[in-house]
């Protein structure tokens, strides 16, 4: 289906299977997990300064129904590996813990978000509010492909998940170009502060 | 050159200050409006939350490439739900939602790498930092050769 895929690997189906199975794990677990990392290192940072937040009941039910889901994806790889062991696969497997992360990614992404949330809605709450905004698509499309893939909606009826991973790229490119403008600004205010102090000692 | 905070407030001073200055006459009035503009210019990134200046050519661009990007596709959702033709879906996903994705992968590398090239070279942050900007770029190279993405539809 890719043109990349079609260019280089479209003659022999196996090496293309190979290559689609190695970029589902990759964009998968391997991706979330990194961001998982990136995120738990600036919540050590936000707890260092004394600036973690208290989480409202509406997050805690959100995070509630996040952990809900991993739970039942557990069930359901519990309940395929004692009914058709030979349908595990390795490739299946390395997907699995995605959606563990998923919830844990959703737990770190609303701390942060709720630790900034006095800051007000600059740049620094937007980082982490494009975050969060990210994660919570992800695992909402996760949510309704599994869904999907139970036979409890149609895959014609939860099509539009196909369009909401543009906005979950988007939100994860937004983040960092968030972060860079605060840098920007703050470098900017901070020569600007140094300027003036050297005009009113001169 | 600096701009003084008084040229920085722009016009509502010149509405005011003649205000000011008639009550408490020239001298005392340009004191105080000197010292409540840098008292607001000190103030003002605190009330207003962080740094809040508008969003920037970069961040627009990415919110409008998206805008764009899911207006067009629900008029091609709607041309394949409506004839179930699936080419122009095809093309949609294949080659115009690849380039996105790939513009979108690219640019988050592009900010992490001026993120990261703004600290310390020898500094661990930075060579953590170059290091996951490098992972990141192999990370979306191969996910973005290789992800079926419409392999439902087949």
């Amino acid at each position: 289906m890719n043109p990349v895929t079609y260019s280089t690997f479209g003659a022999d189906a196996n090496v293309k299977l190979l290559f689609g199975n190695i970029g589902t794990v990759i964009s998968g677990p391997i991706q979330l997990f990194l961001l998982g990392a990136g995120l738990y290192l600036a919540l050590r940072v936000y707890r260092q300064l004394g600036m973690l937040g208290r989480l409202p009941p509406f997050d805690i039910a959100l995070l509630g129904g996040a952990f809900l889901y991993a739970g039942v994806v557990i069930a359901c790889v519990a309940a395929l590996v004692r009914n058709n062991l030979s349908m595990v696969t390795v490739e299946r497997a390395l997907t699995w813990p995605g959606d563990y992360i998923s919830g844990v990614l959703l737990l770190e992404a609303i701390f942060l978000r709720r630790s900034t949330a006095e800051m007000g809605w600059g740049y620094v709450s937007k980082v982490w509010g494009a975050f969060v905004a990210g994660i919570f698509l992800a695992s909402f499309c996760n949510l309704l492909n599994l869904l999907t893939a139970c036979g409890i909606f149609g895959w014609i009826q939860t099509s539009f998940v196909w369009y909401l991973w543009y906005p979950v790229s988007a939100a994860f490119a937004l983040a960092p170009a968030y972060q860079w403008e605060a840098m920007r600004t703050a470098q900017a205010r901070m020569a600007k502060e140094v300027d003036e102090l050297e005009l009113s000692t001169s | 050159m600096l701009r003084s905070p008084r040229a920085a407030a722009g016009t509502h001073t010149a509405v005011i200050e003649p205000v000011i200055t008639g009550f408490l006459g020239q001298h005392t009035g340009a004191a105080v409006v000197a010292n409540v503009l840098r008292i607001w210019a000190r103030i003002r990134p605190v009330a207003f939350g962080g740094f809040q200046h508008p969003t920037s050519f970069i961040t627009r661009l990415i919110l409008g490439i998206t805008t764009v990007h899911l207006a067009i596709g629900i008029f091609v959702h709607g041309y394949w739900l409506a004839t179930a033709n699936q080419r122009v879906l095809r093309f949609y996903f294949d080659y115009a939602g690849t380039l996105v994705l790939l513009l979108f992968a690219a640019l988050q590398t592009f900010f992490r790498f001026l993120h990261t090239g703004s600290l310390r070279p020898t500094s661990r942050s930075s060579w953590r930092g170059r290091t996951s900007c490098s992972l990141q770029s192999a990370l979306s190279s191969v996910r973005f050769s290789s992800t079926p993405w419409l392999s439902i539809v087949r």
